[in-house]
Order: C-alpha cells, then structure tokens, then sequence
C-alpha cells in the first residue's frame, strides 16, 4: 500500500468522520442528557444543508468573499436553526419528554417526515449544488500536506469538528451550564427540586444540539449535493454512530464517528464489495460483543 | 358503412378474442386503415365514449432519494394532460383526469396492494409510470392480474416482458437499459486507446444489469479492453471521496457510470473536486442523464464526458429541426423555469402512445377500447420522439443509443452548458430482434457496421 493513498485515504476518512461527527453527537447529548430518543435530530442535518445552499446561492451578488461565505456557514446558519429549534422545543418537542422511549421514536419519525415535505416544498426534489462563484470549497482550492494534495475546504471542516468537539468538552467540565447538564443526566428531578430552571437548560441543550447538525449539513453541502435523499442518510448513519459508540456519550462519538469513517474509507478503497455492509457490519459487531456500545455505560463526558 | 361493418363484425366475435393479440390489431388496423383513410374518422358516428374521464392513477417517487425524478414526470404530465384536454381530450373527446398519485417510496407490497384495491374497485381506467425498475418487476404482474391496463413510463430493466411474457395489460414505452448499456459499447467500439476501464453503477437491478451488459457487450465485440474493477456504491450515497481517489488511483482509461439522479450529479461533483476527471480520459455516464446534471453542475462540468443513453432525451437535441420537440422543451421551461430531464421525456412518450393507442383502437373497432383493447392497440406502434421515430416491438419500446458532449455552444436561455456532439446509434444496434432474450443477445453481439 503506497504511503499517498494510505494518507488520501485517512484523510477521506477523517473527513467523513467529522461530517458524522455534527450529524449525531446532538443526538447522543439530546438523549443522555434530556432522554428524549430524538429520530428526527439528523434531519436538521439535512436542513442545514439546504438551508446553507440557498442561502451561499443567493449571496453571490451580494459578496463572494470566502472569509464572509465560510462566517455564513459557520455562525449565521446554525444561529438561525438554533433559534428556529428553540421555537420547536417549545411547542413540536415539548410534549415528547414525557412519553415512553418507543412513542418518542413514532413521533420525532412523524417529524423526519415532516421536514422531509417541508424541504421538498420550500426547495423541490431536483438535486441542488453550490453555484461555483460561491463555493468555498472551490475557491479554497487544494494545499499540500505531507507531499500529497489535499481539499482545503475539507481541512477546513476537520478543524471545525475538531474545535467542536472540544469546546463541547469544555462547555460540560467548566461551565456553568454543563455542569448543570451533567447533573441533570444524572437526576432530573433533583435538579429541577433545587430551583434550576431545566426548562430553559433544556431548550438550551436541545437548540445547541440542533444547530451543531445544521452546522455540519452547512459545512457538507459546498462538497456535495443536497438531494432529499441527505437526510435520511444521516438520520441512519447517526443512528449507528451513537449505537457503536454508545447512547449518552460524548467520547463516544467522536470514537464511533472516528472508527466508521475510517473503516468506510479504507474499505471502500481497498474492498468496494462490502460498502454496503461495512457500516451496518462495524455496528452488528459492536452489538453482539458490547450491546450497550463502546461507551455505553458511561455519563456525557466520562 | 363501414364503421357500420366493424361493429357487426363486434357483435358476433367476443371483443376479447377479436383483439387478442396485436398481431390481431396489426392486421385489422392496416385494414381499417384503408377503409379509413379518407377522411377524419367520424367521432359522431362512435358509441360509447364514455362521459367521465379517462382516470389515471400515476406511480412514481413523490419522496425518498429519487423524488427529483418522479417531480419531472409529475411536472410533465401535469402540462400534457392540461394540453391534451385542451384540444377535447383523447382522440378530441374524452378527457383526461389523474385522480390519484401513489407515492412509489411507500415499496413495492404497499403498490401491490394499492393496486388490487383500484382493480376491485374499477374506478380507474389505467395505471401509469413508475420509476424504480425494482418496482415495475413486482407491480407490472399484479397489474396485469387484475387485467388493470398499466402503461409503465420510466423503468429500463431489460427483464420485464422477458421475465413475464405472458403480460397483455402492460405496454413499456421507455426502452431498455440494453440500450444505454450496449450504446456505451457501440461508443467504446469508436474510440482509440481505451485499454482499461472502472464502472461505478448503484447497488441494484439498474446499475448490475448495466455493469453486466457493458461487460458482456466488450467481451463479444472482442474489444481489447479491461474492466479492471467494478465498484457498487449504495443508492442516495452523499460521499463519493473514497471511490473519488481509488479510481483517481487506478487512473482508468475510461469510467463507465449508470449513477443516476441526485447521485450522479453528487459523484460528478466531487470527482471534479477529487480530480477524477485528470485522471481518467474518458468518461461514459449513461444513468439518464441530461439538462438536471447539467444545470446542477453548470460551469464546473467535465468537458471530457458522454452523458446520453436509451433516448435522445436531451433539450437541445434536434430542438430546430422537431417542432413537437421545440414545442415541448419550451413550454416546459416556461411552466417550470427549468429544462425537462428524462422523467419529463418518459412521462410525455407515455402520453404519446397512449393517444396514438386510443386513436387507432377507435378506427379499428368504431367504439371506445375495453383496457385490454387499449393495450393491445398500444403494441407495434411507432410515434414521433426527438430521436426519430419510436418504435414499439409488441409492448416494448426500442429506443435508439443518443450521447453528446458538454457545450456551452447552445441557443436555450440557460446559462448552464447543454450537450453537443451528438452520436446517435440506431435502435437496431443497441437492442435485442424481437424475440431474443437481451442477455444471449448480448454475450452474442458483433462488432457495430458502418
């Protein structure tokens, strides 16, 4: 195996696992933390991209500077979605926190559906790209790391999902926030006795988690495409990164995302038979030996 | 007087035996052709048009990854039916309504079993469309089961009549993938220095049937030339990357592609981005591909590709010289601000022949078609396509091999590049003679004449 597509592909698969990154690790706080199973948290993965491919489109007259185009996809987008899902937490969301687990699935499943029409009515079932002029991956253009040629785009993205990841980390251990969160994914009712208001640390919780998967499908669509099809893509795909990693934990995630991008990447490369099977393979095998995942039996930010 | 003589003819054989097989409308319809050719035939003298509409029920992805596909057929028939009815309806006279739309995403039991109900319930006079070749291969028999006549628009699997010969409520008016897959062979034939080559085809019927034919069709062609690696990445696959740099890796010859839809144009997109396109030379994308791809790709399109298939499905092919073309792609663009994809052209062949059907089981039996008629007046018809004429042998559609290259050199008032360059390779060199299974055809295939 020569030593470029041994780095091509670690990089492909460092990319990729950033990308499932964003898309599941709100699913894994959401639920360790507010215990709410929420199906529908990778379809504001699929929003975000559209949202993101409309908006950086419409920009083009306005400027097409990449620092302004990159600020866009990374603050305004997920600040518009984080006050959208606070709006959602509200009324859609709010019942679901009392019910059993398997009616959480049934409803927030509804409430994939419904964003999936409410994207194909706002923006058709056509297959949407990023216009050229706008594109920062395309203006970012290639750089070279190690002797091998790299998208800078999507070295771009590595970093974001790294940065993520720890301020994420961050937030729980020092904030004030997180660790009311922490605490809160141990005893709600005992928090909520001590006169904290887990309302607002729950919609806080939920609209951040929100707006880290609109971030990522910001961040996927200048290298893809937004189809409809995105969004129940990931909707699986972060379902297997959380059952590989384990429900509830942040090191979890970035574990899961980690070992499935690059084992997906290496495997396609090298065996492009199992493709399909090389995912949904990883997740059976972490079933059978380790059901509750990797990182199961342990809190957030154990 | 002698529209009179048809219907005593009717009134002493069964219709059901009088219309059997097209072979039966074949060589009744050329003699009431004659006796019917001077002169419109006279609608006041036909009984039994029907006061209500001619119902519809259309099959097709109104969700799921392929929804873009489903929304250019629903866009299209929505325009034809509109026209259609403009001018009286069918044959001037009965109009068309689509009652019901069944959302293909919900399987193949759920249409199976949706289907049954519309049969039993008789409130439809035929079904329509259908996207995934998946799908046809369970429905089409269920339909035809029900004896519910069921015009299937879009699809290419070869194996439809060939797995269900038997069918007479199904007429297919979209060619066969043979045609995209054999094209693509016909198109290796005529270039130089093509020694190894990649496919990349979706993980189902569609892309292994291509992968196959391709395969098969350079090997009896005996061109000298390696499929060195065959990769099947799933349906809706949103990173391409890894497949991106293995075949940048490998840097083939030529890539050969039935990725279709949203996901071609996510393929091509980041194989530009990966540098797919320097590292091949050539690349053949034969997934029904034409002005979407285009315009979801605009400036950033590889210049050294064929894009074409089972059709000449492309809104600038013989735009000037087809009037009914020009007259379709505009209004099209006018109703929907884009240029019709391959959906929009299948859905409007289907139309085609359905009045072409209707018209000639009129003239042949001076009374409104049961659905069995209808069908089998649909069998052995030709019609006019932007490729020329389309040819139905029995209920299968031949379509002849159309490819171009990416131009910005067109009139349309898009500011997306179109397809140039156009190689158009006659039906009979990229189809099966009636009667030949598509598989034995094709390991059998010679080299292409002329």
């Amino acid at each position: 195996m020569p030593i470029e597509s041994l780095m091509v592909n670690t990089f492909n698969g460092l990319y990729f696992a950033a990308l499932l990154f964003f898309a599941s690790v709100g699913l894994t706080l959401v639920f360790g933390i507010l215990n709410l199973l929420n199906m529908a948290h990778a379809a504001f993965y699929g929003l975000g991209a559209y949202v993101a491919v409309w908006t950086l489109n419409n920009m083009g007259d306005i400027t097409t500077s990449t620092v302004v185009l990159l600020a866009v996809l990374v603050l305004v987008i997920p600040l518009v979605v984080f006050v959208l899902s606070a709006v959602l937490d509200k009324t859609v969301f709010a019942p679901l926190y009392e019910i059993e687990p398997v009616y959480q699935l049934l409803a927030t499943f509804g409430v994939i559906l419904m964003l999936d029409d409410v994207i194909k009515f706002i923006w058709g079932a056509s297959p949407i790209t990023v216009d050229g002029a706008v594109d920062p991956s395309r203006q970012l253009g290639t750089l070279d790391l190690l002797g091998i040629s790299v998208s800078a785009y999507r070295s771009v993205v590595i970093l974001i999902a790294i940065a993520c990841a720890v301020g994420l980390y961050l937030m729980f251990v020092k904030t004030k926030l997180g660790k009311i969160s922490q605490a809160m994914s141990e005893d709600y009712e005992m928090v909520q006795m001590l006169g904290i208001n887990v309302n607002r640390v729950r919609i806080m919780i939920f609209s951040i988690s929100v707006a880290i998967a609109a971030l990522g499908g910001a961040l996927f669509v200048p290298f893809a495409t937004a189809t409809p099809a995105v969004t129940l893509e990931y909707v699986l795909l972060s379902f297997a990164v959380i059952v590989i990693g384990g429900l509830g934990s942040l090191k979890g995630v970035v574990v899961a995302a980690l070992v499935i991008g690059m084992v997906r990447s290496f495997g396609i490369a090298y065996y492009p038979a199992l493709e399909l099977a090389i995912v949904f393979g990883l997740m059976a095998v972490v079933i059978i030996f380790k059901p509750e995942g990797l990182f199961g039996d342990e809190g957030v930010v154990e | 007087m002698n529209t009179q003589l048809m219907n005593e003819n009717n009134s002493h054989v069964s219709r059901r035996n009088f219309l059997k097989g097209s072979a039966a409308v074949t060589t009744v319809g050329s003699l009431a052709g004659c006796v019917l050719l001077e002169g419109d035939f006279g609608t006041e003298e036909i009984d039994g048009i029907p006061d209500e509409p001619f119902r519809i029920v259309q099959l097709l992805f109104e969700s799921g990854p392929p929804a873009f596909y489903g929304e250019e057929a629903r866009n299209a028939s929505e325009m034809l039916v509109e026209q259609i009815n403009d001018d009286g309806g069918l044959i001037g006279e009965r109009e068309i309504e689509v009652v019901d739309r069944l959302d293909e995403d919900a399987g193949p039991d759920s249409l199976i079993s949706d289907v049954q109900a519309m049969a039993q319930e008789g409130e439809v006079d035929m079904i329509m469309g259908i996207v995934s070749s998946a799908h046809s291969l369970a429905v089409a028999p269920a339909a035809d089961d029900q004896q519910l006549p069921f015009l299937v628009t879009m699809p290419g699997t070869y194996q439809l009549f060939e797995e269900n010969p038997e069918m007479d409520h199904v007429v297919r008016t979209a060619g066969t993938n043979a045609a995209g897959a054999v094209g693509a062979v016909r198109m290796v034939e005529q270039m130089d220095d093509v020694e190894t080559v990649i496919t990349v085809d979706p993980d189902y019927a569609w892309g292994h049937d291509h992968q196959e034919m391709f395969t098969a069709g350079l090997d009896a062609v005996g061109a000298d030339v390696e499929v060195v690696e065959s990769r099947y990445p799933e349906l809706g696959e949103t990173d391409y990357s890894a497949h991106v740099s293995a075949i940048a890796d490998e840097s083939p010859d030529l890539l050969f592609s039935s990725l279709w839809g949203g996901d071609i144009s996510t393929f091509v997109s980041q194989g530009v981005a990966g540098g797919l396109f320097e590292a091949v030379d050539e690349a053949l994308l034969i997934g029904d591909t034409g002005a979407p791809l285009l315009d979801s790709l605009g400036a950033d399109m590889p210049e050294n590709v064929w894009l074409g298939g089972r059709g000449g499905y492309q809104p600038n092919y013989r735009y000037d010289e087809d009037e009914a073309h020009r007259e379709f792609v505009d209004e099209y663009y006018e109703r929907y601000d884009q240029l019709p994809g391959w959906g929009a052209y299948h859905e409007w062949m289907g139309f085609e022949a359905l009045q072409e059907g209707v018209e000639r089981a009129v003239q042949i039996i001076g009374d409104w078609p049961t659905g069995e008629q209808l069908m089998a007046s649909m069998n052995n018809i030709a019609f006019e396509a932007p490729h020329g004429q389309h040819t139905m042998h029995g209920p299968q559609a031949v379509a002849p091999a159309v490819f171009g290259r990416p131009t910005d050199d067109h009139d349309l008032p898009v500011d997306h590049p179109l397809l140039g360059e156009f190689e158009f390779i006659e039906a009979a060199e990229v189809n099966p003679p009636e009667g030949v299974l598509t598989m034995d055809w094709v390991d059998e295939i010679e080299p292409m004449t002329g």
